[in-house]
């Protein structure tokens, strides 16, 4: 019903990059010789992944994949089969080989966190591709593979430029932008090693790669076909992770920095972007603000996705300004904290929300604390925490905390010690 | 029936339009001029009908052969003559009319218990106007300046508030012309006038809610007592309505205004709930905020604060995961 005009739009968006590509293709097998190679070479390995809709027997989604041992095995990104996870009756794997034989698959593992998925493909034996095992250098030339579409089997040639440090989790950023069908296609070295695991997230429009590290955990599994319930194995994974990085978080009291005549919270680890803005000259106060944010990055399904840590503070003061007016001011910040986190009904609740004047120090604050669960993953929540200062007629603070797919316990933790990390200077 | 009998000239609703006392007989009725009563009915005949006295002086009606006849009503039947009844309805072309004697029973009198120079008559005046409107457009200046976040010039701030006074005198002007086709008065000042102080009232009491609620920190209480205000302020305006437009008494109209304003809150606020997005994930809470002097509540601690709000971890929903797209 509502699916066709995505579907068509993602088909166009589609074919107009994996033309790109082509021509992109046709420009990079001019300047190397050994890129027809490769593909020659490795095309056996790559698989086109197909999601279909088992009522009415099409194709949903497509991306990549490619075998990584000779039993079958299949590897792919988490996101091009998310629709069977939540749905698996009504959605199957298929996986279409290089001679345009198409066999079944059955999904054996996920790692939800890093985009990543395991399938059984049934068949043996296969030929298939080895994981790296050194460590590249930066400038080494790598052959990004992938079947977008019906458009058959492409290769994007570029070159590494090392680890990002500035994800939550270690990302190999390409140089270009990907098409969607390219996910979970590999990015391989000339002599066919796969050094990481093509991601091409839709809506965020860059393309990356997990790197093969990651991919070492999920294969050989110590899994029983049919046995998994892999919504829960989604839960757990995202508790698992959200644990981690909360309690590296939450391990030392909170850094803080000058705000105006406050102190807040600052940059609390190295994968949040921060960045500062002071407003314009035509207002009766001065006024700024700093916002840290990461992308919310974890993929749960075509329309959610989670991971999400953002706060941001607002500073206003004035000297001869009505204090109504004043807090009138504060209060368009205070009411609309402009919530990036997406999901629709079927993945939350709304938000349940309470609000109160809670004391810090010499500070008083009006805090509006809002929780939403996911409805299909029991026990993880979004949560927000809105506080306002109300201690001084013609000073004040107005901070929005988001934090996504997080547990109770450390919703509530982490909500602690960013409001203790609030002091204020009083001049 | 016995003279002298009294003649209700009924109009097509079934009011009495006209009343004529008929003493002398015979007394004839019909459309033209040498009649005793004239009718202005094209269907009724010049001369239609003839009221007499037979010998037990019971007055008679005859038809003088008309066109149209003369008919009794309830049971509708053509009459040549008829000896008159008390309360006897007859037709003659196109009009009805009653009969009743001199002893008929009028209703009680109402009492009037608006005094000459109460306030309604004030505000009926010239002065209550340019006082509302003046005080009204001055409050909604100085709103219009609090609630801007920029630096504002007066012309910019009347170009705020424009829309608010033009609104005002054409919602006037249109509840004007209903008045005037429901009750044949115009009553254009007081419409204005009271269209003002409502529009104070309501303001007032909005901003006087948002105190409170931010004083004393009750979630929501905004929304609920804004709508309590609005079954006060749609009663107030049915309460006056009802009393200047019909002879109902205090407590009547009292009751009906009550009423009808809940119905009408009621109703009003189910359609709002109704045509509410299905889903929203922006959160609500109370958001007002005001300067520190009116914060009436001492302050939780941090701890305090989040044990309290650890209700909000239970959620109750429908737990399909097989739904459809």
């Amino acid at each position: 019903m509502s699916t066709n005009q995505p579907l068509l739009s993602h088909a166009w968006r589609s074919v107009c990059t994996g033309l790109s590509l082509c021509l992109f293709y046709v420009v990079a097998n001019a300047q190397s010789l050994s890129t027809d190679t490769v593909f020659g070479k490795f095309k056996d390995r790559l698989v086109q992944i197909r999601i279909v809709d088992t009522s009415t027997n099409a194709q949903s989604t497509i991306g990549s994949g490619f075998f990584i041992d000779k039993y079958g095995t299949i590897i792919t990104n988490y996101h091009v089969i998310s629709k069977h996870i939540f749905k698996p009756e009504q959605y199957r794997i298929e996986y279409v080989m290089h001679d345009a034989r198409v066999h079944q698959a059955q999904l054996v593992n996920i790692d939800v966190v890093h985009d990543l998925a395991v399938l059984d493909g049934k068949q043996v034996p296969t030929p298939h591709l080895n994981l790296i095992e050194h460590t590249l250098r930066k400038g080494e030339r790598i052959y990004t593979l992938g079947n977008p579409l019906d458009l058959g089997m492409t290769i994007v040639e570029s070159t590494y430029n090392g680890l990002t440090d500035d994800t939550m989790h270690e990302r190999i950023l390409l140089s270009g932008a990907l098409n969607p069908g390219m996910s979970g296609g590999p990015s391989i070295m000339e002599d066919g090693t796969v050094i990481g695991v093509n991601v091409a997230a839709t809506g965020t429009n860059i393309g990356f790669l997990v790197p093969a590290t990651f991919l070492k955990k999920l294969v050989p599994h110590d899994y029983k076909p049919g046995t998994v319930n892999f919504v829960d194995l989604v839960r757990k994974q995202l508790l698992a992770n959200q644990n981690e990085y909360m309690h590296a978080l939450l391990a030392s009291p909170f850094k803080s920095k000058p705000l105006g005549d406050f102190a807040v919270p600052d940059k609390l680890a190295p994968y949040l972007n921060c960045w500062g803005d002071t407003d314009e000259e035509n207002k009766p106060y001065r006024g700024s603000s700093t916002i840290c944010a990461i992308k919310n990055d974890i993929f749960l399904n075509q329309h959610f996705s989670t991971g999400e840590i953002r706060y941001s503070h607002h500073y206003f003061s004035a000297s001869k300004m009505n204090s109504y007016r004043f807090y009138h001011v504060m209060q368009q910040y205070f009411a609309n904290p402009s919530i990036t986190l997406s999901g629709n009904k079927e993945d939350v609740t709304e938000f349940n929300c309470t609000t109160d004047f809670v004391a810090q120090t010499n500070l008083r604050f009006k805090v509006a604390f809002c929780l939403r669960e996911y409805k299909k993953i029991k026990g993880v929540y979004d949560m927000v925490l809105n506080a306002a200062s109300v201690s001084e007629e013609q000073q004040g603070l107005v901070t929005i905390l988001t934090l996504g797919g997080v547990s109770y316990d450390n919703a509530v933790a982490f909500g602690k010690e960013y409001l203790r990390t609030f002091k204020w200077n009083r001049p | 029936m016995e003279p002298p009998v009294i003649i209700e000239v009924l109009d097509r609703f079934g009011k009495v339009k006209e009343r004529i006392k008929v003493a002398d007989f015979p007394c004839r009725i019909g459309r033209g001029y040498d009649n005793d009563i004239i009718l202005d009915d094209p269907y009724i005949s010049p001369s239609h009908v003839e009221l007499i006295l037979d010998g037990s002086n019971n007055v008679v009606i005859n038809d003088l052969r008309s066109v149209n006849g003369m008919y009794s009503l309830a049971p509708l039947k053509r009459q040549d003559s008829l000896v008159l009844q008390d309360n006897q309805r007859i037709r003659i072309g196109q009009t009805d009319i009653r009969f009743r004697t001199s002893f008929f029973l009028v209703k009680e009198t109402i009492q009037d218990l608006r005094k000459p120079h109460s306030a309604a008559s004030i505000l009926g005046s010239g002065l209550a106007l340019p006082l509302v409107w003046g005080t009204l457009s001055v409050f909604i200046l100085w709103m219009t300046y609090l609630e801007s976040v920029t630096d504002v010039t007066f012309t910019q701030l009347l170009g705020k508030a424009l829309p608010i006074f033009i609104m005002l005198p054409l919602w006037a002007f249109a509840w004007s012309i209903v008045s005037k086709i429901v009750t044949h008065k115009f009553y254009f000042i007081y419409h204005a006038v009271w269209a003002g102080i409502l529009l104070l009232l309501l303001s007032s009491i909005g901003i006087a809610l948002e105190y409170i609620e931010f004083a004393m920190g009750i979630d929501g209480f905004n929304d609920s007592a804004a709508l309590v205000t609005d079954v006060i302020i749609t009663a107030i305006l049915f309460y006056g309505h009802l009393r200047y437009s019909t002879t109902y008494t205090r407590q009547t109209s009292g009751v009906v205004a009550t009423l009808t304003a809940f119905i009408l809150v009621f109703t009003i606020g189910l359609l709002n709930y109704l045509s509410q997005p299905e889903f929203s994930n922006q959160p609500q809470f109370s958001a007002v905020l005001k300067p520190p002097a009116y914060v009436l509540r001492d302050s939780s601690s941090i701890d305090g604060f989040f044990s309290r709000a650890e209700s909000l971890k239970y959620f109750s929903y429908d737990n399909d995961t097989s739904g459809n797209q």
